[in-house]
């Protein structure tokens, strides 16, 4: 097994893993969302928003495996020993767990500001930024995966 | 904001009511108690009078929208409602009358399709019930002739002639039987059946076990008669319906005239509440209500000109007054964000100002794209100009360009023009890098100096969060008390510049590590011995110790800006893949047009995702990180007493 299949599996975790969460995330809100508009479907744009603020994880985790991708002779770069390939699987479990866990977090976060914003539209701000509080934490992970990324 | 008191006379009254309306400059305060001598009248019947034409015109316009939809083009939404003209207007007026009856034929026409709808569901059935008869050639209600007695209705079950004539012998070996099966289906078999007078009764109770049951709806009619009846009543009612259809779309001509009347009457219903909510007496009225400073003088120059009033102002209670927000062209869009959050409260001053600039510098830096950028510019200029949108509507666009000339601008630092497209197609046409100096080279590359940018967004930070205490200072010491500012404000403000310092310390050289240790440690000792001032005895020194740990706040305030990085590195990122994707198609001119395709949508993808995650994001880093160090909320927004009209803007839009 060469350095090339670790640094891979560690690209598939992070898209992987983290587009599980923002899909559970996103499909859960989605799934409110579609009750609150078959009641009032002028709340498009408000449901919209709410819906994919959980979705961002996935793009984290997407970015994360790009820039191994880039880096470890699959689309560019020279394949990389086993102990890069290794580190390359390190640097991306951050946004892999974190991105998971952190997606699903937020779904739910996500479902009630969707059940809030259908009570009164003027709640729409406030339950959006309470969203967006779980999102620091899928921000941090992938800062993390991606400064250890770039510097491996 | 100022309370203005308007005296005038009952019959001067329409005039400056309708007058105060087109102007929409007063919120009218109707809590103040009835003065001795006054009295108020109750209006509601009238304006719900006026409510109720509203509504039914709206209710015919919903009607005309299902027959005749108007066709609408895909940025017709910018333009907001039409506009219209006096000469409109004043036919409007005129002929209201007959706009209501077109209004209520329209209704009835639409109720005689819905009757006709249900009518036709009840024949359609009646058909499906006759269907299986379609063959019988005597009537349902034959009677019985001198010897023999008729059966006709069905069985449950499926039967073919030997099947029956086995069954029924079963039931009564004895009954002498003649039949004619009608139809077969599914569960059901309908036959005429025969036997003589004599064994009526037994022939009865066989078919009765068998579960037998006549038809619904005997009648003298051949069956097949009756469906064709039928089919022609149903006929008559699709006809009836199409009339009734091509009716209302020849209504539909109508349709502007409608609008108008519906805003009309809700205008005219609004007005009566108003005039609900004034104090009268024989010959005089009082009008209370908020206007906003720079537009009282004018007001009353205006109202003394056309009437004889009496008008006197006075400062409004700031407890109770409505808020209106007042900036200049660059801050104004961002308005709309603050009164998202919440109307700035008694104590709060006009967050505006303080936060454009941010909320314009943060957004550009996390979408920062050149491309992009002049995407947004140019859009929503074309939408200003060529559209002429409504106030909100407009204010959102210029929100947007100002949005837009900040993402350019981060564009070009980063060097990022929809993603590294002129760098990736030109070495895979030309074969060598292209280099233009602000679109290609980077100032600051995110991807190679993540550090570095990471460190400048928290820099960032820090000075957004330094500004956001230094405008509570402001707050508390304008209100006068000088040293709670300075305590509570100035020592948190010194601190974290120290720590910023420090920070700095470890790449500047140790004499700016001691210098901000130095201011750090002497802030924490002020903070100490000042945060506990309110308390008692030894509480005063636990509380001023307590507040130190606010520090892990505003650490992670300071944190909470690396999404500066972050967010910019998404887009780069995600255009640099649709790039990478799109020149996968780049070998042979026949793909080419792919090549486009996928560079379109890819970077129209990119820029729909975090067009939105910058603007929440953004939005969010006013709100949590800045808006919490001094903004309360709380306060009303001023809702002045308007024309709010639905399709039409009848408002004018004068400004005084």
């Amino acid at each position: 097994m060469n350095g090339t299949f670790w640094a891979l599996i560690g690209a598939a975790l992070a898209t992987a893993l983290a587009g599980i969460g923002s899909a559970k995330g996103v499909g859960g809100a989605a799934q409110t969302a579609m009750g609150v508009l078959s009641e009032d479907s002028s709340k498009f744009g408000k449901m919209l928003v709410l819906t994919l603020l959980p979705g961002t994880q996935g793009l984290y985790g997407f970015i994360v495996t790009f820039l191994i991708l880039i880096n470890c002779g699959v689309m560019g770069g020279a394949a990389p020993s086993v102990a890069d390939g290794l580190l390359y699987l390190a640097a991306s479990l951050p946004i892999a767990v974190g991105g998971l866990v952190s997606g699903i977090a937020q779904g739910k976060a996500a479902v009630s500001g969707i059940a809030l914003t259908a009570k009164d539209d003027s709640n729409f701000s406030k339950a959006m930024v309470s969203v967006t509080l779980v999102e620091i934490y899928a921000l941090l992970a992938f800062i993390v995966s991606l400064l250890t990324v770039l510097n491996v | 904001m100022k309370l203005v008191r308007i005296y005038a006379l009952r019959d001067d009254r329409k005039r400056i009511l309708e007058r105060l309306q087109n102007l929409a400059v007063m919120q009218i305060d109707s809590n103040e108690s009835v003065a001795h001598g006054f009295e108020r009248i109750d209006t509601s019947s009238g304006s719900q009078a006026f409510e109720r034409n509203s509504l039914l015109a709206s209710q015919a316009l919903s009607l005309l929208d299902k027959v005749a939809p108007v066709k609408k083009g895909l940025l017709a939404s910018f333009s907001g409602r039409r506009e219209v003209s006096d000469a409109d207007i004043a036919d409007c007026i005129n002929s209201q009358s007959e706009l209501m009856q077109v209004c209520n034929r329209i209704i009835e026409l639409d109720k005689r399709c819905a009757d006709n709808s249900a009518q036709a569901i009840r024949v359609r059935v009646n058909i499906d019930q006759l269907e299986p008869w379609r063959s019988l050639d005597i009537p349902f209600c034959t009677s019985d002739t001198d010897k023999t007695a008729v059966f006709i209705g069905s069985l449950p079950s499926r039967y073919d002639s030997e099947g029956l004539s086995v069954a029924l012998a079963e039931q009564n070996e004895e009954l002498i039987f003649d039949f004619e099966i009608i139809s077969v289906s599914q569960g059901m078999t309908c036959i005429v059946l025969v036997v003589p007078n004599v064994q009526r009764e037994d022939a009865e109770k066989a078919l009765r076990s068998l579960g037998f049951s006549k038809p619904m709806g005997a009648n003298r009619f051949l069956p097949a008669d009756k469906i064709k009846q039928l089919e022609a009543e149903l006929e008559a009612l699709n006809n009836d319906t199409g009339k009734a259809k091509a009716e209302m779309v020849e209504l539909s001509a109508y349709r502007e005239r409608i609008e108008l009347v519906s805003d009309y009457y809700k205008a005219r219903a609004e007005k009566y509440e108003v005039i609900g909510e004034l104090d009268h007496s024989a010959h005089t009225f009082v009008l209370t209500g908020y206007v906003a400073e720079p537009d009282c003088k004018q007001l009353i120059e205006e109202l003394s000109a056309m009437c004889d009033c009496f008008i006197e102002t006075e400062d409004a209670d700031p407890e109770t007054a409505p808020v209106k927000l007042s900036n200049n062209a660059f801050n104004a869009p961002v308005e709309s964000i603050v009164e998202m959050y919440s109307s700035p409260g008694p104590k709060d001053i006009d967050p505006t100002p303080i936060m454009a600039f941010f909320f314009y510098f943060f957004f550009g830096m996390m979408f920062s794209d050149a491309g992009y950028g002049l995407l947004m510019i140019i859009a929503t200029t074309f939408i200003l100009k060529k559209f002429k949108p409504e106030k909100s509507m407009a204010m959102n666009m210029r929100l947007f360009r100002n949005c837009g000339w900040s993402t350019f601008i981060w564009g070009l630092v980063y060097a990022s023009f929809f993603g590294d497209a002129i760098g990736a197609f030109s070495r895979t046409f030309f074969g060598a890098d292209i280099k233009i100096p602000c679109v290609t080279v980077p100032l600051l590359d995110p991807i190679n100096d993540a550090t570095l940018v990471m460190i400048i967004s928290v820099v960032f930070g820090l000075i957004q969060i330094l500004v956001g205490i230094g405008a509570k200072f402001y707050i508390t010491f304008k209100s006068g008390d000088r040293w709670g500012a300075v305590f509570d404000s100035g020592f948190w403000m010194l601190l974290l510049i120290g720590l910023g310092v420090l920070a700095s310390g470890l790449v500047l050289g140790s004499g700016f590590i001691i210098a901000g240790a130095t201011i750090a440690v002497l802030c924490a000792i002020g903070l100490v011995a000042t945060q506990g001032r309110s308390k008692k005895g030894a509480m005063k020194l636990v509380s001023g110790l307590a507040s130190l740990y606010d520090i892990t706040s505003y650490i992670s305030d300071l944190m909470s800006y690396t999404r500066l990085l972050a967010l910019g590195l998404t887009t780069a990122v995600m255009g640099q893949v649709f790039n990478v994707l799109s020149l996968q198609f780049a070998a042979s001119p026949i793909v080419w047009i792919f090549m486009i395709l996928v560079f379109i949508i890819g970077h129209l993808v990119n820029f729909g995702l975090n067009a939105l995650g910058s603007y929440v994001h953004t939005m969010r880093l006013q709100y949590v990180e800045m808006f919490s160090k001094f903004y309360d909320g709380g306060g009303k927004k001023f809702t002045p007493f308007a024309v709010n009209s639905k399709y039409t803007r009848l408002q004018e839009e004068t400004k005084l």
